[in-house]
């Protein structure tokens, strides 16, 4: 029912107790970015995370860790003054966050170039497994919102740095993330599951019948020492009647002509193989 | 099913006209590579049998 008056929000909505035992934020261990308008999954598990990491988009959610660095810049309280009278708060200066990432990664730093203009939301992790962003409307966690992000950082070592990615987060209304801050935290090692996915290539091996590899599509890493065993599952595979995994090769017999492909991530999950997805061709 | 680090997509080999033409493509396939042609043959008609069963496969007469 909408109000008919209006309410002093330093009297209706306001209060300055401390928690009996207030939350310390600590250190940011890692992020999670969204698609505008999706969410972290509503049921905290294991389960869920790993499903809504390898979900197929809009809805996959997409960790980037470890955070070894956090810098803050802006979010300064604007003001001004007319005349001989006082100070007015105008507002707060747009804010952006750099993160430092433990780990240099070109095919992470060319993924997250690519997303110019993209304006994601943003969860915080800290190294407690609490989980930062906004209290939604229905008492759940929102990501904060985001302008967008870009990257810097160092493309090589220097004399006194070795090569380093910085995420930098271009904050939409830092003041509303203020006002709506709000965290949960969860009972197990949200950490050790934050693990984004990597875009891989399925490559013939040439000069051999049926013979496959699994190559990162940047920097030419094989893969298929670590994912060989979990792929040799013909349900992983498009266009293949019978896979196997032998000496760091996937032997794949393709059904008439086509050329093997791998399926979604979230049906890779199914079949125990996390962390990858074939590049559209 | 997966039958000696081999996982097969049972309804496609189920179309196999019969067990020879399955044998003689797999024997060109490429998997169990560690073992010899005669064993790879009899292997290749045994998983045939298990995910057919022998009534489909009463040609035997197989070539490879």
């Amino acid at each position: 029912m909408a109000k008919v008056y209006r309410e002093c929000s330093a009297q209706a909505d306001f209060n300055t107790g401390h928690s009996k035992c207030p939350l310390l934020p600590g250190k940011i261990k890692a992020i999670i970015l969204t698609l505008p308008g999706y969410k972290i999954p509503s049921t905290l598990t294991v389960e869920a995370f790993e499903k809504a990491i390898h979900a197929d988009r809009p809805a996959r959610i997409f960790p980037i860790k470890t955070v070894a660095e956090y810098a803050s810049s802006g979010g300064d309280a604007e003001t001004s003054a007319r005349g001989y009278g006082a100070s007015q708060l105008t507002g707060y200066s747009a804010k952006t966050d750099t993160l430092d990432l433990e780990e240099f990664d070109t095919g992470l730093r060319a993924n997250l170039v690519a997303t110019k203009g993209v304006g994601f939301n943003v969860y915080f992790v800290n190294s407690d497994n609490v989980i930062f962003g906004e209290k939604d409307n229905d008492g759940t966690l929102r990501g904060v919102e985001l302008s967008g992000i870009y990257v810097s950082g160092q493309d090589f070592d220097s004399s006194g740095d070795t090569a380093y990615i910085s995420i930098n987060l271009m904050y939409k209304d830092i003041e509303r993330y203020w006002k709506y801050a709000d965290s949960v935290q969860v009972d197990f090692d949200l950490l050790s599951i934050l693990e984004g996915l990597v875009y891989v290539n399925v490559e013939k091996v040439e000069g051999a019948t049926n013979k496959y590899k699994i190559i990162e599509d940047r920097n030419g890493l094989d893969r298929t020492a670590y994912d060989g065993n979990a792929l040799a599952e013909s349900a992983c595979w498009e266009n293949a009647e019978s896979v196997s995994y032998s000496n760091g090769e996937l032997t794949i017999t393709t059904t008439g002509s086509g050329t093997p492909r791998l399926k979604s991530p979230s049906v890779l999950l199914e079949n125990g193989v996390t962390g990858i997805e074939q590049i559209s061709a | 099913m997966k039958i000696e680090g081999i996982s097969f997509d049972v309804e496609v080999v189920k179309r196999y006209p019969n067990k020879k033409a399955f044998v003689d493509k797999y024997m060109r396939s490429g998997h169990l590579p560690d073992r010899s042609d005669a064993s790879r043959k009899k292997m290749f008609s045994e998983i045939y049998e298990r995910i057919v069963g022998v009534e489909k496969g009463d040609d035997d007469s197989f070539s490879g």
